[in-house]
């Protein structure tokens, strides 16, 4: 059964160009241009649950003519835990970030190739796999070696010593490996509630996690930063294109 | 190439729209503390995914303290500058960005081993829709691409953070960007949790 996506793009061309990329890759796509219509798919979806018509992932832009794409985000996630990716201009930064703290799952920013929507659909599935990462007690990227039950990191074999901080940070981030994490979402889940606009904490730690982590920390491969937004930790074992 | 085309459109137009946000006279924007090594990282390895033929080195000093602010702003100077720098030098020279520190300010500084730039266009490279005519380029003279606008948002951003930007010559040939940013007392330093 083909992967099913519901676009939602006001754009004509971009969302004619995306259908067909994305037709192309084997992906069955139920395009609309309206919130309306967009919404009206997804009740649809809700009643047709298991069925050839559900839908595996939903890819919204945010500025629609009818409405605020955030809209369907909030019904969505309201409803199901299926993947949400918001595509947004670059102002949009500040809705953007709130849409993800509200549960969207990834975004990204026009202008961007197929080739990096294809790779943040294929991270958004991979996570709907059931215990994927939960069940990964040893994670492998390069000379690195992260175990996470036993919370215990290597390079090369020699050990390398995180503070409890640093190692909860690391598997926060790890738990969405491939997705970025907002710096709010961060904040809360390691600091706690009261520390969601401690933002320098992050600076901190990410930059002495760079520098434990990385094979060269001026050219971060594996700790990203998404700017304004949060951070993301590279995708595991992507497969080729 | 048509990403690269819609990249390039996209940066102009961000940048015009930037330049008219940031010349009105009460311009609020968002400040946070922000890592250097963060957004000449994120910078870098931009460059290395947009222009993989081209060698960018960094050179970043120990301890960098931390700046306070507009992320996206100063990711667009650095932008503008490292463009910049590749769209007037060859090939195979690299880019060099340094950063350190002194008690009171940050400085940044983005270094080609291009065509370089004469006295007489020093400070005027930085006024809105000035372009360095073909006579005043030192080295090799060839036409390239942009608008003369890149350079003036760079001043714009930078004087929004209380910051001032220069352009020197690099020993050797080439031409070197000088940013100088005033730092803040650094924030409370979080304790380490414990367990």
């Amino acid at each position: 059964m083909k992967t099913r996506i519901l676009l939602v793009e006001d754009d004509l061309t971009l969302r004619e160009v995306l259908k067909q990329s994305l037709e192309l890759e084997g992906f069955s796509v139920d395009s609309h241009s309206t919130l309306a219509g967009a919404s009206a798919a997804w009740a649809h979806h809700l009643n047709t649950l298991q069925s050839v018509s559900s839908f595996s992932i939903v890819i919204v832009d945010l500025g629609l003519p009818d409405g605020d794409g955030g809209a369907l985000i909030r019904l969505v996630r309201a409803q199901s835990k299926i993947p949400v990716l918001v595509i947004s201009a670059r102002e949009d930064d500040v809705r953007k970030i709130n849409l993800l703290d509200a549960g969207a799952d990834d975004y990204l920013v026009k202008p961007f190739s197929i080739g990096e929507l294809k790779a943040r659909i294929r991270v958004a599935l991979r996570r709907q796999m059931p215990d994927l990462h939960a069940s990964a007690e040893e994670i492998r990227i390069g000379s690195l070696e992260i175990n996470l039950p036993k919370r215990i990191v290597k390079r090369s074999g020699e050990r390398i010593h995180l503070t409890p901080t640093e190692f909860n940070l690391l598997a926060r981030l790890l738990s969405q490996a491939g997705q970025v994490v907002t710096h709010r979402q961060l904040l809360n889940d390691v600091w706690g509630a009261e520390y969601v606009e401690h933002v320098h904490y992050l600076r901190l730690y990410m930059t002495q996690l760079c520098a434990k982590l990385e094979a060269d920390p001026a050219v971060p491969a594996l700790l990203l930063t998404e700017t304004g937004v949060g951070y993301r930790f590279c995708e595991l074992n992507p497969p080729p294109d | 190439m048509i990403l690269d085309e819609a990249q390039q459109l996209h940066r102009m137009t961000n940048n015009t729209l930037q330049l008219a946000r940031l010349d009105s006279s009460k311009v609020d924007i968002p400040t946070n503390w922000e890592s250097m090594e963060e957004i000449v990282g994120t910078a870098g390895a931009r460059v290395r995914r947009n222009h993989p033929g081209r060698r960018i080195e960094i050179r970043l000093a120990d301890d960098l303290p931390l700046l306070r602010c507009d992320a996206v702003l100063m990711n667009q100077l650095l932008d503008n500058l490292i463009e910049n720098s590749l769209r007037h030098s060859d090939e195979e020279k690299p880019i060099v960005i340094h950063a350190n520190h002194d008690s009171s300010s940050l400085h940044l500084s983005v270094e080609d081993r291009g065509c370089g730039i004469s006295d007489a266009w020093k400070e005027r490279v930085f006024d809105i829709f000035q372009r360095v005519e073909a006579s005043d380029v030192v080295a090799d003279g060839q036409t390239r691409r942009g608008i003369g606008i890149g350079l003036a948002v760079c001043r714009a951003i930078a004087e929004v953070h209380g910051g001032r930007l220069k352009i020197t010559d690099t020993p050797g040939g080439g031409a070197t960007v000088s940013l100088t940013l005033p730092l803040s007392e650094q924030p409370e330093q979080p304790r380490e949790l414990t367990g």
